[in-house]
């Protein structure tokens, strides 16, 4: 079924197949996108027709010193929540592995409940979790380690350590399951090879574990990076729409909904919206590129 | 033949989309008309309103009640006025984010000539209908009067030996309060909306008349040190969740005597308390807030303030603005329907010809047999008018839910705080003409 030869050869068989796809993909991503980059260059009429103001959003969130302290929230948030996911869920992923053959299943099935949560489910359990006084982190780990009770969700200097611990406590379960089936794949010989030529459990993990679950870590990382950018539930639950005290927890997405929905300014807010995609195309090219500097040649 | 047949077909499908079209016609009922309220308790309370009106005005109106939560209805609004989709006639809308609609021509009806006719002009408390009007056009009718007051808890009140007329200034809370914290006994539960609510006891506002932020910058200042003193004290104590709107405060705060008394609006006391502090009941007083005070120590403000309530505006683009306005002039103003309005722990009417009936003067024993309509009529002329402002509702949900709740907590000077605010909301895009 070749129609054309040569560079652009097109097989119109495989074409046809693939329809679908470029069709879903026009109707539920391209057009939407396309309506809101239309949306953002139009001003902040919400009632009536719009006028068309070109850049002048986008302008203005260069000066708007909220907007700039939402993408740092937002970059501290992504960076905590994917640190202390990845880190811990290497560290469960290791300890399933080392505990009973009939434990795993069950243990790697609990982990990855949290994740299957619908988030806004999880944040109003979380209400009760980081609840003041009566808050089952307070009674339950503050208390009995004799620190002052902590009030989690008004508390400026608490507020993003309180967002952290909810993304964490969602994913790392997750992402363990991850981690543990690269961790499973990985070629019995090489590791024994290793063992017999003498080299330790440190430069096993770090030379011959680490690029060969680079991969596995790559999609963890763009997985937790894209959700981090995208949070937008949990934090509407627990701080109703805002930032929280002194904006301690405001990240992009809230800082979107407040400028539609509480300025009125849907022209603005589809400007933080779209704002968002520079920022985090640039972290995940960086996310992309870090394993591969880090482990180069030593991939499998 | 093909061309008898094509006639034959023709006229059998005139004559079926003829009969469709009549029988369509004759199953269709009366247009009806479509209210969002913003909450469950307001549902019941309308849904009783359509049946009332339907008994003693109009037998054939038709109405759909739908409910949506407090914070979800804007939203949904905000969506349905943007794409023109599913928008309701009537919709009962709170005065905060009313000004969200003020940026340009507001997507209500002006009902100023037809609430001159009714003679409302008159009979609606002045600062209550300035609330929802734009350029000197009224776009809404308001429910309720918002009066501020204190609620406080007889029980505990007994306990300490306190008496409500003590408390004549804010001087007196602040030094009785301190007496209550040597006992280890918070008095007042703190909200961010205090802010706004005193700022406005004090004669001043968020905007001025011509959209200045903070017009009164000092003495914004000075209440917000004055809240922020209150938490330092302990003498106010900020609620877990930094919210006396939250059922969870209720259940902890109150429920467990960490304090005695709390600040809030008519709709607080009837909807609020009565609903989240039930068994409670007969423990509860009111009374009116403490005044300011001159250099000299001499009381200089009113004992009240106000702070939200709803109003009920039409949309634009109804089909049914006139059905839609008889029916609103008609809860508003039918007796009955105010009286309903406060018996069924919704708000107090700003409505003033029913300050006069007795049912919405009588003791209450929920509030240990007060009269809240009584105290209500008596600080009706005090109650201040709110400046509306299309970034108000911004202003106020900054405040609220970022910039007071740090200084509750210590973080940070008043005065860099609220520069701080000033240049955010300034540097947020650029102001809107002033409405």
């Amino acid at each position: 079924m070749l129609r054309y030869s040569g560079f652009f050869r097109i097989n119109l068989g495989r074409l046809f197949l693939a329809t679908p796809f470029f069709l879903f993909l026009l109707v539920f991503w391209a057009t939407p996108l396309g309506e809101g980059l239309l949306l953002s260059l139009e001003s902040d009429t919400l009632w009536g027709e719009p006028s068309f103001v070109g850049f002048k959003h986008y302008k203005e969130l260069l000066q708007d010193s909220r907007y700039w302290h939402s993408v740092a929230n937002t970059s501290v948030f992504a960076l905590c929540t994917i640190t202390f996911s990845i880190g811990l869920a290497l560290l469960f992923a290791h300890g399933i592995r080392l505990s009973l053959k009939g434990l795993q299943g069950p243990l790697a099935f609990a982990l990855v409940v949290p994740g299957l949560c619908p988030p806004t489910v999880l944040a109003l359990l979380f209400l009760l979790v980081f609840h003041g006084k009566e808050g089952l982190l307070n009674r339950w780990l503050m208390e009995p380690l004799g620190f002052e009770t902590v009030n989690w969700l008004s508390d400026p200097n608490f507020i993003m350590p309180a967002i952290v611990i909810q993304a964490v406590w969602r994913w790392t379960g997750f992402m363990t399951f991850f981690l543990l089936c690269a961790l499973n794949a990985r070629p019995r010989d090489v590791l024994d090879a290793a063992a017999i030529d003498g080299v330790n459990i440190w430069q096993r993990f770090y030379k011959i574990t680490l690029p060969l679950i680079s991969p596995t870590i790559t999609f963890c990382l763009i997985y937790l990076l894209v959700d981090c950018f995208a949070q937008f539930a949990g934090s509407y639950v627990l701080f109703g729409g805002s930032g929280g005290a002194n904006d301690a927890g405001l990240l992009l997405v809230t800082y979107a909904y407040q400028k539609a929905f509480v300025g009125g300014g849907f022209g603005s807010g589809a400007a933080v919206s779209l704002s968002i995609l520079p920022w985090l195309a640039g972290m995940l090219i960086l996310v992309a590129l870090v394993p591969r500097y880090l482990w180069k040649g030593a991939r499998m | 033949m093909r061309s008898t047949l094509i006639r034959f077909t023709m006229r059998s499908k005139t004559l079926f989309l003829a009969l469709l079209s009549g029988i369509a016609t004759a199953a269709v009922p009366a247009e009806s008309v479509k209210i969002w309220i913003s909450s469950q308790q307001d549902k019941i309370y309308y849904d009783n309103m359509v049946r009332l009106y339907q008994q003693e005005v109009d037998s054939d109106f038709e109405a759909e009640v739908q409910a949506f939560g407090f914070r979800e209805m804007p939203d949904k609004l905000a969506i349905a006025f943007k794409t023109q989709t599913n928008t309701p006639d009537i919709i009962q809308l709170d005065e905060v984010f009313f000004g969200m609609y003020l940026q340009d021509e507001a997507p209500f009806v002006d009902l100023t000539e037809r609430v001159i006719a009714a003679g409302l002009m008159e009979d609606i408390m002045p600062q209550r209908l300035e609330l929802f009007s734009q350029k000197g056009r009224v776009l809404g009718l308001p429910q309720s009067m918002s009066a501020m007051l204190i609620y406080y808890r007889r029980d505990l009140f007994e306990q300490y030996g306190l008496s409500p007329s003590e408390f004549k200034t804010w001087d007196d809370l602040v030094d009785i309060g301190e007496e209550l914290v040597a006992q280890n006994q918070s008095f007042l539960a703190m909200d961010p909306s205090y802010f706004e609510i005193l700022l406005r006891q004090r004669g001043s506002d968020l905007f001025s008349e011509t959209g200045d932020l903070l017009p009164d910058f000092d003495l914004a200042v000075d209440t917000l040190e004055f809240l922020g003193e209150l938490a330092q004290k302990r003498v106010g104590l900020m609620p877990d969740r930094s919210s006396i709107f939250d059922p969870v405060f209720f259940g902890g705060d109150v429920a467990n005597n960490e304090i005695v008394a709390i600040m809030g609006a008519d709709w607080y006391g009837l909807d609020m308390i009565q609903q989240f502090s039930s068994d409670l009941e007969g423990e509860w007083g009111m009374m009116p807030l403490p005044a300011w005070t001159d250099d000299q120590g001499n009381p200089n403000s009113v004992r009240t303030s106000t702070f939200a309530g709803q109003g009920l505006v039409i949309y634009k683009e109804s089909q049914s603005i006139d059905a839609s306005w008889e029916f609103i002039k008609f809860v508003l103003t039918n007796k009955e329907a105010n009286a309903q309005r406060f018996l069924q722990g919704n708000s107090f009417p700003a409505y003033k010809p029913s300050f006069e009936d007795i049912r919405l003067l009588q003791p209450q024993p929920f509030f240990g047999y007060d009269s809240m309509g009584q105290l209500l009529v008596d600080l009706a002329p005090e109650v201040p008018r709110v400046i509306m402002n299309p970034r108000r509702p911004m202003a106020v949900f900054m405040i609220r839910e970022g910039i007071l709740s740090s200084i509750m907590y210590g973080e940070g000077d008043a005065r860099v705080a609220l520069e701080r605010f000033k240049e955010q909301l300034d540097g947020s895009g650029e102001p809107p003409e002033q409405n």
